[in-house]
């Protein structure tokens, strides 16, 4: 994977948190909200200093041109070869107006918090090689429309990059338990802030400013400031969120119990090969037995290797990816609920007065 | 006669082919998206030594009728200016534009942008350019919108088209009268969370915030609508002391408002209330049970490995 590198990997300092300039944000998320519902991504630049990594500019990836895309196929985009020279054409020009264009990581857009999927282990384990401080920034358009926006940053955690690397990618069984890796830690969070410019700062203040508001109904006291706060959060209605959410869950479980399925076909198939296997060496114990008193050339015990073939072991990865996701979906209902129950309970309260 | 001072007629920037100059109109509005100014702003901050102002392309859609132009994102073009001769690498306008849109086919061509209010004889050529047949705005006019980025002053933002007012014809690429028209900020429901975010960093000393949680944003909108009707019936109880005179207009908008609240059955609403709540708390139960049983399997599975 050919990123522009102009950083080594031994050389980095971890990151803790990431800052995010303020038109990154605004423009992370107009770019994934129009694109709702297709998988929206898009490059990340910017610059990891003193563990802080510094995110100062984006830009969209061009859909993918082929028809019937599947939402799987654009979150793979970073890697996909039309875009790999988009992406080299873009941070050459925007060198030339002094942006500091390193690429950081990726951001994507998820629906509902579905984003645990192969392709976005794929990109952040290629992503990483070259920069270990590389995130994904994941924007849940969903929740975003409701109430605050909802961003986080994520990057792959250490043991399951130990893991990938000792099994090969495949993710055995006793990799996952020597490297101590559950469900709960195929990735760390990082916390975010946003930061504005003294010019950015000072532009939001002249939008609140009332020389700019433009009043249409000069009788009117409602503001009609840029800025003036947002009472959406405050609303009631939960049904679709909710019933979305838990719809997700249990296709989620159903897809778990599939991956269970094939994995004890795996273990069963294994105690078959095996017992035939023992089978086999009995019967060459006692034919060795046997041609020893003929004196004829004995066979090796070890030699079931050459009738025998073990079945290989599935890969533990996607268990691992959906029993994430399933957690996901359960904290997402329980943040959700924590805040509606509360309005509801508010309102009882004033009923009964 | 007149006396209101003296007009001057000024055509629509002229197109070559008459026929189709009076069908082309004037846009009467522009809408700015946030997102733009902030681009602006970040590039004026990246500038060159020396360079007074900077400018760049302004991409965005027009509305069926030309009336309305939204200019949805900027980019920067670098520019060498002295007091003989102006440069615009026009070779990186022409390929970065290419792959603005391939990113994004629905936003084309609009104007200009440059951080500096006056407008003089650069001006009205790289105008020229970007009206031009070729790979300009034609047969529309560009769109020019200057901001003002001086941090004594306050930040303004101007939008222009220019039309011609060519006296000499040999001097006609340098001369055009800009047209000011007005302009608006506008942006998406889903964009306003956004920016309400950045917004509330405006106050701060280190001008940063952090995305704070759902339940943290309910608590100060929360907040915030107390304080408003703190405000308001501290203003009504003056009122009715006698210590502040009274609006009229205020009060009736007050009254109108506050009959808006709903008259249900109070029997009826607490058996909605009911139901709802339970409905949440059996789907948090099953979340909960879920992710119970989630954690169980992958101890076992563990276990059941090691042995």
């Amino acid at each position: 994977m050919a990123f522009p590198v102009t950083v080594l990997p031994e050389l980095t300092t971890p990151v803790y948190s990431v800052v995010i300039d303020s038109g990154v944000l605004l423009k992370l998320t107009r770019h994934t909200s129009e694109s709702f519902p297709a998988t929206a991504c898009g490059l990340i630049l910017g610059l990891d200093a003193n563990s802080v990594l510094q995110v100062a500019h984006a830009f969209p990836f061009p859909p993918s041109e082929s028809s019937g895309a599947s939402g799987s196929e654009d979150a793979s985009a970073p890697r996909s070869k039309a875009n790999v020279r988009y992406q080299a054409d873009m941070i050459r020009l925007l060198k030339e107006v002094n942006i500091e264009a390193n690429p950081v990581g990726y951001y994507i857009s998820s629906y509902l918090g579905g984003f645990f999927n192969q392709a976005l282990v794929d990109n952040l384990v290629s992503l990483q090689a070259t920069n270990p401080n590389s995130i994904v920034l994941v924007h849940d358009v969903t929740r975003s429309s409701q109430s605050s926006v909802s961003l986080k940053a994520y990057r792959l955690s250490v043991q399951f990059l130990a893991t990938n690397k000792a099994s090969g990618g495949k993710f055995s069984s006793e990799a996952v338990v020597k490297n101590n890796l559950t469900y709960l830690d195929i990735l760390e969070e990082l916390p975010i802030s946003i930061k504005n410019s003294h010019l950015g700062t000072a532009l939001l203040h002249h939008l609140d400013s009332p020389t700019f508001t433009r009043k249409d109904d000069p009788t009117s006291f409602v503001s009609t400031s840029a800025l003036a706060p947002n009472f959406d959060s405050l609303d009631l209605s939960i049904d679709p969120y909710l019933e979305k959410n838990v719809e997700f869950l249990l296709e989620s479980v159903d897809d778990y119990y599939a991956e269970q399925g094939t994995f004890n076909y795996f273990q069963r198939q294994l105690a078959r090969e095996q017992s035939k296997i023992q089978q086999w060496i009995q019967k060459t114990r006692s034919e060795n037995a046997l041609r020893e008193r003929a004196n004829l050339p004995t066979v090796s015990e070890e030699d079931w290797q050459k009738h025998f073939k073990l079945p290989t072991e599935p890969s533990r990865l996607d268990n691992l990816l959906i029993s994430a996701q399933i957690d996901q979906y359960c904290k997402q209902i329980e943040e959700y609920s924590s805040v509606v129950s509360s309005k509801m309970f508010a309102i009882q309260n004033s009923l009964d007065n | 006669m007149s006396n209101y001072g003296s007009f001057l007629h000024l055509s629509k920037p002229a197109s070559m082919m008459t026929a189709q100059a009076s069908s082309t109109p004037t846009p009467l509005n522009i809408i700015i998206h946030p997102q733009s100014l902030f681009s602006i702003l970040d590039h004026t901050l990246r500038r060159n030594e020396g360079q007074e102002r900077v400018i760049g392309t302004l991409l965005g859609q027009r509305s069926e009728d030309g009336t309305e132009i939204e200019i949805r994102s900027a980019f920067a073009v670098p520019h060498i200016e002295s007091a003989a001769q102006v440069e615009i690498d026009m070779e990186y306008h022409k390929t970065m534009y290419n792959l603005y849109h391939k990113a994004n086919p629905k936003e084309i061509l609009v104007g200009w942008y440059a951080t500096s209010l006056e407008l003089n004889a650069f001006s009205a050529l790289i105008q020229n350019f970007y009206s031009s047949v070729s790979d300009g705005t034609y047969p529309y006019p560009a769109v020019h919108l200057t901001m003002q980025v001086d941090p004594s002053s306050d930040i303004s933002i101007k939008t222009y088209i220019s039309t011609n007012v060519g006296v000499l014809p040999d001097k006609i690429s340098e001369s055009c009268l800009f047209v000011p028209v007005p302009n608006e900020l506008r942006y998406a429901e889903s964009e306003r969370s956004g920016l309400e975010l950045v917004a509330s960093a405006k106050n701060n000393e280190s001008r940063e915030t952090s995305i704070i949680s759902d339940i943290a944003n309910l608590e100060k909108s929360i907040e915030e609508v107390i304080s408003m009707l703190d405000r308001v019936s501290a203003y009504v109880a003056s009122v009715q002391d006698g210590t502040s005179p009274g609006n009229a207009a205020i009060g009736k908008f007050l009254l109108s408002n506050l009959s808006l609240a709903p008259k249900i059955d109070p029997d009826e609403l607490e058996k909605l209330f009911n139901s709802h709540l339970q409905d949440i708390l059996l789907v948090v139960y099953l979340s909960n049970t879920i992710k119970t049983q989630m954690q169980l399997f992958n101890s076992l599975k563990r276990t059941a490995v090691i042995s």
